[in-house]
């Protein structure tokens, strides 16, 4: 029998050689996905920013014009809340840059041992909604702190110093990671020419190392500003008179129903943080690759008295994080903060506030925003980076746009867009899946650029290839793509969770009392005076995250994949 | 015609990668489209699987516009030059890949698979992945992968540009047979031109974007249509001539004759004058023989079995040209630098192209 026998391969070829014709055509394919990616976007994105704007324009009497902001403007109140916001963030953002700086690079360019630990000791703060610092630092150096009570003293923790503290502790993690992102790779042989050329370590730093870095720097900066400028669980808990522009917003819109005026300080914050991420945005884009085909990767050497001075600092900062991480954990096993020192587990039997009920409604919640936020960021990826398609600029846009959009401006959008039952998204409102996929597009920015990251590294030549041997859309994705990029989808899935258990400002306006959240649930706990059980509550959910975390680090390395960071 | 391109245009915003070619293509030939990189050659086979977009022309199966046909339904085989086989399945899943799209039925498929398999000697790798494959092996699963839904058109892109030489020499032969046994009508693209002429039936040489020839390799090799054609295929050497009456150029200050003309001659209009060097002769003896030139060595370099000698016409340094000689001869004619030696130009060995 000749080959030409068993395989014609010409015209004559025999019917199996047409493709499987299914119901619906390639291109109805390439729409729905591009609708699936687009409808949200701009149902969730858009038009609550659309409708806060709006609403910021409308008077009380249902006329609309610029008063409200005149309103605002010529309050004396307003400047100083807008100077206490500022200087605030700045004190922080510096501080924070400085002691990140020094121990990323005490992690990448000193020999110092035990560097995972003191890793991930850093990280804690991440793990806990952004009132859980505040908390800390209220129960070390509060009125009734350890310090004051054991010393005598009287430090008064509430207000600038409290905030300033508090942020720098919670954005201290977000700059850590970015900044060793920076710092990880360096190209050794500039460094072996600068001390060739009789450099010392301190004129190598400056300017090899710190030029090196630089736009990881400014990225680090905006990003950092952003996150302290926005944040509304720590004032709150922590600011005392000291008004900034997140509290405010909650004030006005919580404490006195003026829903106008709360939009007008939404705009007013959403100016700073998207001025922050634009010029973040554009800065990440300058970046070129330090390294090339012939860099060798920088290996360090040993230095005991530079190390010595390194360890110390990494030791400083963790201690600093532990104690007021630390001081939540212990306050939540003992009887009467700060009179009766003995300890119990009394505080983990809630009985205000709903009890355990937000706690379970925040892991159901974050389920949600997880299967949810895989598959939105997923599919807005994978439509942006694979289809061509006249929307996908706009789609990118609006995909990174929730990075500039603090969550209190989200939130309040929300409120504004779906608190209408002529809305169709009104029959969600008030449920636990609309406070998802609040989370899932607050955070949908950074989960969609690990998406894009990781889509961009599958050669696009797969997809030809599939297309080629008559592979449809769909089926390319469900037989290649997924199967290559699932440990992201799993890494995906657990930034979403673990955000929507920490996240406060976002939901703050969405919760209702039959669906509290967990960092909520703090919140009131704190204000009601309740601080052990608020430290318990904090300690169960900072719990949940690192065991979530653990179980699929853990599950990742079963299966072999170790590329994948879960902590992004 | 099996395949038929007419006035195919294709364009990257204000570059035109493939500019109206018409190329028919016949059942069961192997046909390289060759040129430097950038001549469209890669574009023009994209055109053709349908992974781009033609700007104008069309393109015809067996009398059948194409134009409206997706790729993956014009069932055409591809190898990539990356081999892109899909990483997260082993080799019977990538084989069966194309099978599978077209829901052959299960024992259908397996019995495919190990039909292709066997073709291309790799039976026993069936589970295995692709990246514990060295790269000759993954370019074999690559064309068994291609060839498994039985294609129309089998179209390679540089499929043996990744390898290292020996496993390019090996497989050069397996996938012209394999070719050949099947009678598969492929398309090949190449910028190698020793590829090219030991496996083409026949070639296609490309230049921005344009055909400037169409022929066997033999045919491509010693009679080139252009002087790129001339100069892109093995040596040539060229030289500033005018034409001049009855067939005849003059080169300096002698005339001779020129059997291939590939320009209208018109008197005293400069041409270049083409010869290989394997063409070039050196005059033994004193007996004066038709188209004798003198030259000047210039250079001689030792190459081990012949030398090459570089010489230049009439002691012009700008009119220099080479031509090979064995060790015998250059015992015998025993020669050095500076020595002004009679050249031969044989008249039928010669091409005339403008300049």
């Amino acid at each position: 029998m000749g080959l030409r026998d068993v395989n014609p391969g010409a015209v004559t070829a025999p019917a199996k050689a047409a493709i499987a014709a299914s119901g619906i055509s390639e291109r109805q394919v390439k729409v729905a996905f591009t609708l699936m990616a687009a409808v949200p976007l701009v149902v969730f994105v858009l038009y609550p920013l659309w409708a806060i704007l709006h609403k910021s324009f409308i008077h009380k009497d249902g006329s609309w014009g610029l008063d409200n902001y005149v309103y605002y403007f010529t309050e004396p109140k307003f400047i100083t809340i807008v100077t206490n916001s500022f200087t605030v963030s700045i004190a922080s953002t510096v501080v924070t840059l400085i002691l990140a700086y020094g121990f990323a690079y005490a992690l990448h360019r000193s020999a110092i041992p035990y560097k995972k630990l003191w890793l991930l000791i850093a990280m804690l703060p991440l793990f806990a909604p952004s009132l859980v610092q505040a908390l800390g630092f209220i129960l070390v150096l509060g009125r009734n702190g350890v310090i004051n009570r054991v010393f005598g003293t009287e430090i008064d923790i509430y207000g600038f110093w409290g905030i300033f503290f508090s942020n720098t502790l919670y954005a201290l993690p977000h700059a850590i990671l970015m900044l060793s992102a920076a710092l990880a790779v360096a190209d050794a042989r500039l460094y072996e020419s600068a001390r060739m050329l009789g450099g010392s370590s301190w004129r190598i730093f400056w300017t090899v190392t710190l030029p090196a870095t630089r736009y990881g720097v400014m990225s680090t900066v905006f990003v950092v500003f952003t996150i302290v400028i926005t944040d509304f669980g720590n004032p709150m808990v922590i600011g005392g008179d000291y008004g900034v522009l997140a509290t405010e917003i909650y004030n006005q819109v919580s404490g006195q129903a003026n829903f106008s005026l709360g939009a007008v300080i939404g705009m007013l914050l959403l100016i700073p943080a998207a001025i922050a991420v634009v010029v973040e945005r554009y800065v990440a884009r300058r970046q070129t690759a330090a390294i090339t085909e012939g860099s060798v990767p920088l290996t360090v050497r040993q230095n005991p008295r530079f190390d010595a001075a390194m360890l110390a600092l990494v030791v400083l900062i963790c201690l600093c994080v532990l104690a007021i991480i630390g001081m939540v954990v212990f306050a939540s096993f003992v009887r009467l903060w700060p009179y009766n020192m003995s300890l119990t587990l009394n505080n983990y039997d809630v009985d205000v506030q709903g009890g355990y009920a937000p706690l379970w409604t925040s892991i159901w919640m974050s389920c949600l925003a997880a299967v949810i936020g895989v598959v939105m960021v997923t599919v807005a990826a994978y439509v942006i980076q694979k289809l061509e398609n006249p929307f996908t600029r706009f789609l990118y846009f609006l995909a990174i746009l929730p990075a500039a959009v603090p969550g209190m401006v989200l939130g309040l959008g929300y409120i504004f867009a779906f608190n209408d039952p002529i809305n169709p998204v009104y029959l969600i409102y008030g449920t636990v899946l609309m406070l998802a996929i609040n989370t899932v597009y607050h955070y949908h920015a950074q989960g969609f650029l690990i998406a894009t990251t990781s889509l961009k590294q599958i050669s696009s030549t797969f997809d030809e290839a599939s297309a080629m041997l008559g592979g449809s859309f769909l089926f390319t994705m469900r037989k290649i793509t997924l199967p290559i990029i699932w440990p992201t989808l799993i890494s995906l899935g657990v930034f979403f969770f673990m955000r929507a258990m920490v996240t406060l400002a976002a939901v703050i306006f969405l919760v209702s009392p039959g669906n509290n959240l967990a960092a909520v649930s703090v919140l009131l706990l704190d204000d009601a005076g309740e601080t052990t059980q608020a430290a318990a509550f904090s300690t169960l959910i900072m719990a949940v995250v690192i065991v979530v975390l653990l179980t699929f680090q853990g599950l990742l390395r079963l299966f072999g994949v170790r590329n994948v960071s879960l902590i992004s | 015609m099996f395949l038929s391109l007419r006035d195919v245009t294709k364009r990257f915003g204000s570059l035109t990668a493939v500019d109206s070619v018409n190329l028919d293509i016949e059942e069961g030939e192997l046909i390289c489209f060759l040129g430097p990189s950038g001549c469209g050659k890669t574009t023009l086979l994209r055109l053709v699987a349908g992974l781009e977009r033609m700007d104008a022309g069309r393109i015809e199966m067996a009398g059948k516009d194409l134009s409206k046909t997706a790729e993956r339904d014009r069932n055409f085989g591809m190898v990539f030059q990356s081999y892109s086989l899909f990483p997260n399945m082993p080799v019977g899943k990538n084989v069966a890949y194309g099978l599978e799209c077209r829901k052959w039925r299960r024992e259908e498929i397996r019995a495919r698979v190990d039909e292709l398999l066997t073709l291309v000697h790799l039976t026993s790798e069936i589970e295995k992945y692709p990246s514990q494959l060295s790269g000759g092996q993954q370019q074999r699963v690559a064309l068994a992968r291609a060839l498994a839904p039985e294609p129309y058109v089998l179209l390679l892109d540089e499929p043996l540009s990744a390898l290292d030489a020996k496993v390019r020499l090996t497989l050069r032969g397996e996938v012209r047979k394999l070719q050949q046994d099947l009678g598969i009508t492929t398309i090949m693209v190449t910028h190698d031109q020793e590829e090219a002429l030991t496996m083409a039936d026949r070639i296609v040489v490309m230049n921005v974007g344009g055909i400037e020839q169409v022929g066997a390799p033999a045919e491509i090799y010693g009679d080139p249509a252009t002087s790129f054609v001339a100069d892109f295929i093995g040596t040539m050497n060229f030289l500033d001539s005018r034409a001049s009456t009855d067939g005849r150029v003059r080169l300096g200050t002698t005339e001779i004759d020129c059997a291939n003309w590939r320009v209208e001659p018109r008197p005293d209009q400069p041409v270049r004058l083409a010869v290989r060097p394997e063409d070039v002769r050196i005059a033994e003896g004193s007996d004066s023989q038709p188209n004798t030139v003198t030259a000047r060595v210039e250079w001689i370099e030792f190459l081990g079995s012949t030398y090459r000698i570089t010489l230049a016409l009439g002691g012009d340094e700008n009119q220099k040209f080479k031509t090979e000689l064995s060790a015998n001869m250059m015992r015998d004619l025993n020669f050095s630098i500076g020595t002004d030696l009679p050249v031969v130009l044989p008249p039928e060995r010669l091409w005339v192209y403008e300049t």
